[in-house]
């Protein structure tokens, strides 16, 4: 496993050469220390309510105020950046393994099959995200796991078509040809062969994805699906400050840089392993795919806020 | 593409011309009185006045219907669609004279058959006016103006209910052609409604049969359902609305914006509807706890920026049935609603959802009781409802333990706590009350409304009700409205429900 | 001219196969659309039953509702006899307040559409503008800003941006309405005043990634031998530009427009919290709550039809556009 590790690793590293993206690195390494450490790290109680001290603006005893109910905010955004990020981690997982190999045992299949594979990935492609995770929450309640399916099971169609164009590129080698005139089944080339050259498409297309489901969980929490008061998250208390904008103006700051920072970091550390890859791979622009957007290694979209 | 210059251009001029246009106004109903625009969220849960359960429906509903009765400033019953009325046989028949020359919206006529029809589908069991109707066991039409109830005992608050839901005539036309509920609003009232979208507006024009019609000085009146403040300012400064009901919170903003900003007293009160038949709350002790455990200075803050007054009791202070005995009967005392429990037995590893609705402020509230019940030992856990299906739960399905919510006033302080603390009431959740609650209750009915012990038998009901009931009463809610006083002139104050009588746009 | 070509009959040929193709494609995919939108909805545990039935129902009387409400059909039939109903434009009626879903969701989803209309006219205008600017002068200053500004709208969270401009605009500087909406009924002019912040919060990222894609593929289409060809022949640079770069590099900028729209619906439910509009996110976000199916499954249907339609076009553009792509 380290094998497949190291390739992006150093390739990353070779793209890092600048402060701005080791800036970046630092940026996500921060943000899920954050998140794995959690309440050890808050000074007070994410819950504990003071009504004598709400809406307090920034002050020594609290870094970046108070809520509504006195709350204070800095913790809040400690306790929340678990939910926040973890959990898009985990979308993004469920969107790997449901994309990634499929998508390359695509090339395995009969026509009709491929065919029809293909237009289940385009229906998925066809439903927004957020009506999409309304309309799980209508069937199965309101709850962070609803939430983190119906993202992660948008996300399958961007590493379906990246892993399964990795693979046709790269099934269509001599070296493979070779194996198989040899006796090597399509199976085992796959494997042996084709998957470590596409795992570091894979990773770009992963730190894009994260920044997006990122934003969709955010955007979910938001809307009041997939977080449980009184959990804070970042999208939902990017909610009760759109609440209180009249008492606290600028409240609304905090998450929000936090949400912004972690996207930008995840954005710019996708897009230099990238530029890592084009450079490696001299792959000639234009490569005819399926997908008019992917003009180069791999179909990178930017992690656009939407869902 | 040839000349996309051209083009884009031209996008963008059409952009801009629309962006610095000026709105066409909403003229859809002529004439000298104007239209009201109204910023409130006051759309009702039903046009019907037999299937609504929640008060605040009273507010649109008396826009579109008129009550036999009506309510006077100080809460006394007038002439309404009824000119006149008189207890006969020792109070056991009341006889109403009927206003002449009356026409419901679809042209109907209003009469002695109408009152009878309308008396009739309240009563039946579906209908949620039914428990303010039970005291009518059977109707007599004297003559096409005249009718009697012949009541099951003596009834004085009678007048009083009619002036509300419990009286609102609808056409019988509409009852009979409509038997499984009525799709539009087809009353006498003020108003006819046009337009309705749910959760959003109502466009409502002039009613010219409306029996005090003269007294009405819109065109229309057109309702917006804005619940988000910024949005109500700023439809308030854009003209908009002309008048807006808005939140504690935006009233300072308001005020310094230039507006009128007009705080009228009102009977709804911000409670907690309690399920005294569902664990924990079978032990009134654990009840009394939570009572002194809640800041409710605290909680008002929250809700409602501090305006008001916190409140034990279901009604404001001043009004009849308020209760100097009570006031203040339970004040925030966490050490006190700690030694409750610890002394109580049965007070070991309580927990339970507090169920609340998913919009401001419920949503902020739900989570200070959680914090305030925590601070003295009880485990609670948060729970979403959504307001589409709160009446069900909470009322008919008897579900809910604990629910943050409110009461809104009725026309008769006795029908109120009838409502909200009576055996059958509709609003108690749990359908219970102790035996003498009941007894003072059926004490009251017996006394007329203008008789010289009518204030103390009803006031010794609201003491029995706060000592004895589950339902915790936490602070007031009036009602405030911000209104551009050079346009809107003569906004009412009333108590119940604003009356737009009298009210005049100047432009 | 232009219709000689139209008439010509290889055109014709070539149009009705590339139909066909598209027929071939969209019909399944819309099938299972609405296969996923069934299945997630309808297939759910779901005590919808019981739950009207309410405290005193009894085992028969859910047994009645739920024969009522078709649930005890078997799935396919189910989903047959939903989509039948759906194609002539009933979607059923809501569980709870009885009122048709179709009523409701026509008289909310104009406000998404219009916002995501909207805001996809800002953002091809300023994409476009934006890319083909940039592209003009390659490395220039106005390409490193708007390169630059392109970045900053890719960041920042749409929501985020929003409340900022909410902020702004609602409490700081009263310059036009932040929040509500006014339908056209009441005055374009009014209208449009509500819709330009929602409109360009959701539009700034689309545009700035237009605005991207359209630079890179111009910079490639630059480079080509045909240009050098041509400007050695002596064309005008900006004819050059528009009437062949622009056209032939067109094409991802046209596709990423096509692959957003979806999200642009999706913003706009977001952008409805923020601006406090009276759209279908409101009506979806209630429904859901309270588990009422037929909404839910309405709403999805509706978004997925536009979506549908959307990519229709796009792929129409693309095919005038690039007529020698095949598509598998």
């Amino acid at each position: 496993m380290k094998a497949v590790l190291v390739k992006p690793l150093e390739l990353i590293g070779r793209a890092l050469p600048t402060t701005y993206l080791r800036i970046a690195a630092g940026i996500v390494a921060f943000m899920l220390l954050v998140g794995a450490l959690g309440s050890l790290i808050a000074p007070y109680d994410a819950l504990a309510q003071d009504s004598a001290h709400t809406f307090a603006g920034p002050s020594w005893s609290h870094l970046m105020g108070t809520d509504f109910l006195g709350r204070d905010t800095l913790s809040r955004l400690i306790v929340g950046a678990r939910p926040s990020l973890f959990s898009a981690v985990v979308a993004v997982v469920i969107g790997l393994v449901g994309g990634a190999i499929p998508g390359m045992a695509s090339v395995l299949f009969s026509r009709r099959v491929e065919f029809v594979v293909m237009r289940f990935v385009d229906a998925l492609m066809t439903i927004p995200p957020i009506v999409f995770a309304i309309a799980i929450v209508a069937g199965f309640g309101n709850g962070l796991p609803e939430a983190v399916v119906a993202i992660g099971v948008l996300m399958i169609p961007r590493f379906f078509r990246v892993v399964r164009a990795e693979t046709l590129k790269h099934a269509s080698a001599q070296y493979v040809e070779a194996a198989t005139l040899f006796g090597a089944s399509k199976p085992y080339v796959l494997r042996r062969h084709v998957w470590r050259k596409a795992v570091p498409t894979l990773g770009v297309v992963s730190a894009s994805a994260l920044g997006y489901a990122v934003l969709g969980i955010s955007g979910l929490a938001f809307l009041g699906l997939g977080e449980i008061a009184p959990q804070p998250s970042w999208g939902s208390m990017l909610s009760d400050d759109l609440t209180y904008l009249y008492q606290a103006p600028w409240a609304a700051m905090w998450p929000g840089v936090a949400i912004s920072l972690t996207v930008w970091a995840l954005n710019a550390l996708s897009d230099a392993a990238h530029t890592g890859l084009v450079r490696e791979a001299e792959v000639p622009v234009g490569t005819e795919s399926e997908a008019p957007e992917t003009q180069d290694v791999g179909s990178v979209e930017p992690a656009l806020q939407y869902v | 593409m040839r000349k996309p210059w051209k083009a884009v251009s031209a996008l963008v001029a059409l952009l801009v011309s629309l962006g610095v246009g000026v709105g066409a106004s909403a003229g859809s109903r002529a004439g000298s009185g104007g239209v009201l625009n109204w910023g409130a969220t006051i759309l009702p849960t039903t046009w019907d006045p037999v299937t609504s359960s929640a008060g605040n429906d009273g507010v649109a509903l008396n826009l579109v219907y008129a009550g036999l009765t009506g309510l006077d400033a100080k809460g006394n019953a007038v002439p309404a669609l009824a000119t006149s009325w008189k207890f006969l046989n020792g109070g056991k028949v009341i006889e109403f004279t009927l206003r002449k020359g009356v026409k419901f919206t679809d042209g109907a006529p209003f009469n002695a058959d109408a009152v009878k029809a309308n008396v009739l589908r309240g009563q039946q069991d579906t209908s949620l006016i039914a428990p303010q109707l039970n005291t009518i066991k059977s109707t007599t039409i004297v003559n096409p103006y005249v009718i009697k109830f012949n009541l099951t005992g003596q009834d004085y608050g009678l007048p009083l209910r009619l002036a509300g839901k419990t009286g609102m005539m609808v056409s019988p036309k509409a009852i009979a052609a409509t038997p499984n509920g009525l799709t539009q609003p087809d009353g006498a009232g003020p108003f006819k409604l046009t337009n309705y979208v749910s959760g959003s507006s109502a466009t409502l024009v002039k009613n010219p049969g409306y029996w005090d019609a003269k007294d009405i000085h819109l065109n229309g009146v057109d309702i917006l359902q804005i619940t988000d403040p910024q949005t109500l300012l700023a439809a308030l400064q854009s003209g908009q609305v002309d008048v807006a009901m808005i939140p504690g919170a935006i009233a300072n903003t308001a005020k310094s914006d230039g507006f009128t900003v007009k705080v009228v007293p009102s009977l709804s009160v911000a409670s907690i509807e309690v399920n005294a038949a569902m664990a924990p709350f079978t032990d009134p002790k654990i009840v009394q706890a939570i009572n002194f455990a809640l800041d409710r200075k605290a909680l008002q803050q929250t809700a409602y920026a501090g305006i008001g007054a916190v409140d034990d009791e279901p009604f404001p202070q001043g009004y009849i049935g308020y209760s100097k005995a009570v006031s203040n009967y339970y004040t925030y005392d966490p050490a006190k609603a700690k030694q409750i429990l610890a002394s109580d037995p049965n007070a070991t590893n309580i927990s339970f959802p507090i169920t609340y609705f998913p919009l401001p402020p419920y949503d902020a509230v739900a989570q200070q009781i959680q914090g305030e019940l925590a601070a003295v030992g009880i485990k609670t856990t948060l729970q979403v409802l959504p307001l589409s299906q709160a009446s069900q739960a909470v009322y008919v399905d008897h579900d809910v333990a604990f629910n943050p919510n409110g009461i809104v006033g009725r026309e008769s302080p006795l029908q109120m706590l009838q409502i909200q603390y009576a055996s059958d009431g509709l609003l108690n959740p749990c359908r219970c009350a102790q035996a003498d609650l009941t007894k003072a209750f059926a004490a009251v009915a017996q006394i007329p409304t203008d008789s010289s012990s009518y204030a103390a038998a009803l006031q010794n009901v609201t003491e029995l009700a706060v000592k004895e009931s589950a339902n915790i009463m936490l602070f007031t809610e009036p009602r405030i409205y911000a209104y551009n006083a050079a346009k809107v002139k003569g906004w009412p104050a009333d108590l119940i429900v604003p009356r737009l009588e009298g009210v005049t746009l100047s432009s | 001219m232009a219709l000689a070509v139209a008439i010509n009959p290889k055109r014709i040929s070539a149009t009705l196969r590339w139909a066909g193709a598209e027929f071939l494609r969209f019909v399944p995919v819309a099938l299972i659309s609405t296969l996923i939108t069934f299945g997630v909805t309808a297939l759910a545990p779901d005590d919808t039953a019981a739950q009207l039935a309410g405290d005193t129902g009894t085992l028969q009387e859910i047994a009645n509702l739920n024969h009522a409400f078709g649930f005890d059909q078997p799935w396919p039939q189910r989903y047959v006899t939903w989509l039948w109903h759906a194609l002539h434009g009933d979607l059923g009626v809501s569980y709870f307040t009885q009122i048709p879903v179709t009523t409701s969701i026509a008289q909310r989803f104009p406000v998404d559409l219009s916002i995501a209309i909207f805001a996809l006219v800002i953002a091809i205008v300023l994409g476009f503008g934006g890319g083909l600017l940039a592209a003009s002068r390659p490395n220039g200053v106005v390409d490193r800003a708007i390169t630059a500004l392109g970045s900053l709208a890719l960041a920042i969270p749409e929501f985020w941006l929003a409340i900022l401009l909410v902020i702004v605009f609602a409490v700081k500087v009263r310059l036009f309405p932040a929040t509500g909406y006014v339908a056209t009924s009441q005055g374009l002019g009014q209208w449009a005043r509500h819709m330009i912040l929602p409109s360009l919060t959701l539009a700034t990222p689309v545009a700035a990634v237009i605005a991207r894609q359209l630079r890179i593929s111009m910079l490639t289409e630059l480079d080509e031998n045909y240009v050098t060809g041509a400007l050695v022949r002596g064309y005008s640079r900006r004819r050059i530009l528009f009437k062949h770069v622009l056209r032939n590099g067109a094409a991802p900028a046209v596709a990423t427009v096509g692959l957003y729209t979806p999200s642009l619906l999706g913003g706009a439910v977001i952008a409805e919290r923020i601006f406090a509009l009276p759209g279908i996110g409101a009506l979806a976000i209630d429904a859901a709550q309270a588990h009422d199916i037929p909404v839910i499954q309405g709403v999805l249907l509706v978004t997925i039809a536009v979506v549908l339609v959307s990519n229709l076009t796009v792929d129409a553009l693309l095919g005038w556009l690039r007529p020698g792509v095949k598509r598998s």
